[in-house]
C-alpha cells in the first residue's frame, strides 16, 4: 500500500506539477502579448522611419531641381519654350509672316518685336538665330520720315557695332540674321521675335 | 544514271541564277541613268540636279557661286520642284533666282521671263523661299541659296 500510497503520492506529485507547469504555460501568452506589441512597435517605427526618409529625400530632390533651374539662368522667370536674357524673356517664332503680322502675333503673346537698348542684348538675339532664318525686330521707319525708330517711339541712335545696312525709305522695316542688321520692305515675310520683360 | 541528271540540272540551274542575278545587277543602273548624273552635293529630282548651300550671303553673290559651279541661282518650271524645295528647305530661307527690276516683270537668271505660276508676297526685287513659300526681299540680307542645273 505504502508504495501504492507513495505510488499515489508520486502520482499526486506529478499532478501538481503538470498543474505548474499548465499555470507556466498559462503565463505565455502573456509574453507573447509583450513580445507581439513590442514587435509591432518596432516595425511601425521603422515603416514610419522609411517613409520619413522618403518624404525627406523628396523634398531634397525639389530643391535640387529649383537649384539646377537656377543654374541653369534663372529660366523659370519665363515661360516653358521662351529664352531668358538679362531680365527680358525671348521667343523665336517659327512662321514667316510681315512685320505687322509678327507684331500682332507677339502682342496675342504679351510681347513685342524686339527693342535693344545694349550691344549684349542684339549679340544675345543674333547668336540665338540658325544661318538663313532673318527676323523682324521692333525698328521702322515712318512714312514721312528717314528716322528709324522703336516700336516704343525712342529714336535708333546709330552705334559702332550697330548700324543699319540698306535703303531708309519710308516703308522700312528691320530684319537681323546672325551677322547684320538689315533695312526690308515690310511687306516681305520673315519670321519674328517677340520680346518682354520678366514676370 | 539518275545522279548523272541530278548533277547536270544542278549545274543548269545554278548558271541560269548567276546569269540571272548579273543581269539585274548590269541592267539596275540602266533604268534610272538620272540617279548617277548629279554628283557630289547635288540632288538629282526630277530633270534637275539642285545645290542646297551651308553658307549664308547676299542675292548677288549667291548668284555669283552658282555661276562658278556651272549653274543658275535655283529656276523652278513645275509644281513638283516648288514642293520639293519648300519641303528641304523647311525653316531656312534660301535665296532662288528670280529677281526684277522697278516696275517690271519677275525674270529668271537666264533672262527668261516668270509666268507668274507661283504667288511672290512682297514688294522687294530677289525672291527666297522657304516651307511658307516664296517672297521677295530687297536683296541685302545674307541667307542660304540654291542653286540647279539640268540633269542631261
Amino acid at each position: 500500500m505504502e508504495a501504492e500510497d507513495g505510488y499515489m503520492v508520486l502520482m499526486g506529485k506529478t499532478h501538481v506539477k503538470s498543474q505548474q507547469r499548465s499555470k507556466d504555460f498559462a503565463l505565455y501568452p502573456f509574453y507573447y502579448c509583450i513580445l507581439l506589441v513590442v514587435g509591432c512597435i518596432g516595425i511601425l517605427t521603422f515603416v514610419m522611419t522609411v517613409i520619413g526618409l522618403n518624404f525627406s529625400n523628396k523634398k531634397m530632390d525639389f530643391s535640387k531641381n529649383i537649384n539646377i533651374n537656377s543654374l541653369a539662368g534663372d529660366n523659370y522667370m519665363c515661360q516653358n519654350d521662351w529664352l531668358l536674357n538679362q531680365r527680358k524673356c525671348y521667343k523665336f517664332l517659327t512662321s514667316s509672316r510681315t512685320w505687322n503680322e509678327s507684331q500682332r502675333d507677339c502682342m496675342k503673346l504679351q510681347a513685342h518685336l524686339p527693342v535693344i537698348h545694349t550691344l549684349r542684348e542684339l549679340e544675345f538675339i543674333q547668336k540665338s538665330l540658325k544661318p538663313g532664318q532673318p527676323s523682324w525686330i521692333g525698328l521702322y521707319i515712318v512714312p514721312p520720315g528717314k528716322q528709324w525708330i522703336w516700336i516704343n517711339e525712342h529714336p535708333f541712335v546709330k552705334q559702332k557695332d550697330f548700324s543699319i545696312i540698306g535703303p531708309t525709305d519710308s516703308m522700312s522695316c528691320a530684319v537681323t540674321t546672325r551677322n547684320q542688321v538689315n533695312s526690308e520692305d515690310c511687306d516681305s515675310k520673315f519670321y519674328g521675335i517677340c520680346q518682354r520683360d520678366i514676370v | 544514271m539518275g545522279r548523272k541528271w541530278m548533277a547536270f540540272t544542278l549545274i543548269i540551274f545554278s548558271t541560269v541564277l548567276v546569269v540571272f542575278i548579273i543581269i539585274v545587277c548590269t541592267t539596275k543602273p540602266f533604268k534610272n541613268p538620272q540617279t548617277i548624273k548629279c554628283s557630289g552635293k547635288w540632288i538629282g529630282v526630277g530633270y534637275k540636279c539642285f545645290y542646297f548651300s551651308d553658307d549664308t550671303r547676299n542675292w548677288t553673290a549667291s548668284k555669283t557661286f552658282c555661276r562658278s559651279q556651272g549653274s543658275e541661282l535655283a529656276q523652278i518650271d513645275i509644281p513638283e520642284d516648288l514642293e520639293f524645295l519648300k519641303k528641304h528647305t523647311g525653316m531656312i530661307m534660301h535665296w532662288i533666282g528670280l529677281s526684277r527690276n522697278q516696275g517690271e516683270s519677275w525674270k529668271w537668271t537666264n533672262d527668261t521671263t516668270f509666268n507668274d505660276w507661283f504667288e511672290i508676297s512682297g514688294n522687294g526685287f530677289f525672291a527666297f523661299l522657304n516651307a511658307d513659300g516664296v517672297s521677295s526681299s530687297r536683296g541685302f540680307v545674307d541667307m542660304k541659296w540654291i542653286c540647279s542645273k539640268p540633269r542631261f
